[in-house]
């Protein structure tokens, strides 16, 4: 599968619809609308607002986070008080594909 | 349109302590049972229908041979947690297509080992989604976890009468004890959320014509009016992987296109078998069914609405009233069957008329069966 990191970049790598300019993460190779159009890579932001949140066990984090453009991302969050509808950054924590999450900006 | 029939039922405990690799056992026992219960045997089948999620519990053709090599289709069916209710969308077409008159529909699973297969997906656990679930609904609306906890004590106390419940509670359970047990993701504890089970259920579904072949069909009983089987489709906010379940918005459509189908609306339903796998569903899903409105379901839960009594109460349902997937169990392959059984029960010993089945299944599927009683 293809990295939803882009180190180089310090961003998360989407894919958007070329007609309509919606985007998608993760990046998928045609867009939803089963027309079978082929979409192009994009930058996403790397700054949103956490929609809502959850602690599994008392120590893993978990959120969503919609970014401008309509796009959610569900993923783990840093530890740390959090407050829905407060704006959350993207945190990079290493150098594998999957070393990120979001931290409360 | 035919008309289908729910005309025998036969169930094993749901339970954690089912051996591993005992499935085929399982589903023999309550194959039997469901036989046995309509009055007829192997030899009356026309198909046999299975509805099995975990990827080593037995194949469908081997629950088959259990029963006897005669020869008839065997059809097995996978679509996560929906796969009981899928089995029978599945069923109930070969029957209106007119392949078949009487069918064995088994619901099972017991795997051979304890792999979680949503799990090795590396999906967000459930538990963590259905939290932020809740978490987003206490920010919008103001909802208290002394409400998901009302719906978990109901669906513990339905339990109680169900011989099969995974979770039968020798008192009566309390809103406080729902909340002081342990916190597994805030504002969800362990009482709230479905456990871990294994087990088998099975009906046998029959066309009016098919049932002159059952020694023990007996009226009153429940008529599969319609079903409906929907997948997810795009909207706002959507998280196309990692949602266990879709957008919520899933069960609006596919509950309403099941409702319109039977002729029947949220007003004519006695009865909802919900997928309340944790209990923020169940108040979410109330709301999108169209049995009450965004913010007024809370006031509603603490005055008892959806619990015994509900439908005299207050023009509503009752809901999960076998104990639901928090307290009956979700043991996979078996949840539909046993909401299809619990609906015939219902028909059976109130004075319940119309009544939901609703499942989801992960990636995302939603499969809605509109059921009446029929008394002759």
């Amino acid at each position: 599968m293809e990295s939803q990191l882009n180190h180089e970049k310090k961003c998360l790598m989407g894919s958007r619809d070329p007609q309509t300019g919606e985007m998608y993460f993760p990046p998928r190779p045609l867009t939803i609308d089963g027309s079978l159009r082929e979409t192009e890579p994009c930058e996403l932001p790397t700054e949103g607002t956490l929609y809502s949140w959850t602690i599994l066990g008392g120590k893993a984090h978990f959120g969503q986070i919609e970014l401008p453009g309509g796009v959610m991302i569900q993923c783990p969050l840093a530890p740390g008080e959090h407050a829905i509808d407060t704006p959350y950054v993207l945190e990079i924590t290493g150098e594998g594909d999957t070393d990120w999450r979001f931290r409360r900006a | 349109m035919r008309e289908i029939f729910v005309a025998g039922s036969g169930t094993v405990p749901v339970s954690n302590k089912h051996p591993l690799g005992s499935g085929r056992v399982l589903a023999r026992q309550a194959g039997l049972a469901a036989m046995r219960d309509a009055g007829c045997t192997y030899k009356d089948i026309d198909a046999l229908y299975a509805g099995t999620v975990m990827p080593t519990s037995p194949a469908a053709v081997l629950v088959g041979k259990e029963f006897g090599l005669t020869g008839i289709p065997v059809v097995q069916v996978s679509n996560a947690s929906a796969s009981g209710l899928a089995a029978a969308h599945e069923a109930l077409n070969a029957m209106e297509a007119g392949t078949a008159d009487v069918v064995l529909l088994i619901g099972y699973d017991v795997p051979t080992n304890t792999d979680n297969p949503i799990a090795a997906q590396g999906y967000l656990p459930p538990v963590a989604l259905f939290a932020m679930w809740a978490q987003r609904r206490m920010h919008d609306i103001g909802t208290k976890p002394e409400h998901f906890a009302m719906i978990a004590a109901k669906n513990w106390n339905y339990a109680r009468d169900i011989p099969f419940a995974a979770r039968r509670p020798d008192h009566e359970v309390t809103v406080e004890e729902v909340l002081a047990s342990k916190e597994i993701a805030p504002p969800m504890t362990a009482m709230m959320i479905t456990p871990w089970v294994y087990g088998a259920a099975a009906v046998v579904l029959a066309t009016r014509e098919g049932l002159k072949r059952l020694k023990n069909a007996r009226w009153p009983m429940a008529r599969i009016a319609s079903s409906e089987f929907q997948t997810e489709i795009y909207g706002d906010r959507h998280i196309i992987e990692g949602a266990i379940v879709g957008p919520p918005e899933i069960s609006k459509t596919t509950v309403a296109a099941a409702l319109d189908k039977a002729g029947v609306g949220p007003k004519d339903v006695d009865i909802v078998q919900v997928h309340d796998g944790f209990a923020v569903e169940e108040l979410v899903y109330c709301e999108l069914f169209g049995f009450t409105q965004p913010g007024e379901t809370e006031a509603l839960l603490e005055k008892g609405a959806f619990g015994p009594g509900s439908r005299a109460k207050f023009g509503l349902p009752e809901v999960s009233t076998d104990g639901g997937l928090i307290a009956r169990g979700h043991p996979a392959g078996p949840t539909g069957v046993f909401q299809l059984i619990e609906t015939n029960r219902r028909f059976r010993n109130f004075d319940d008329k119309v009544g939901i089945c609703h499942l989801l299944g992960a990636g995302s599927t939603c499969i809605t069966q509109i059921l009446t009683r029929t008394d002759s």
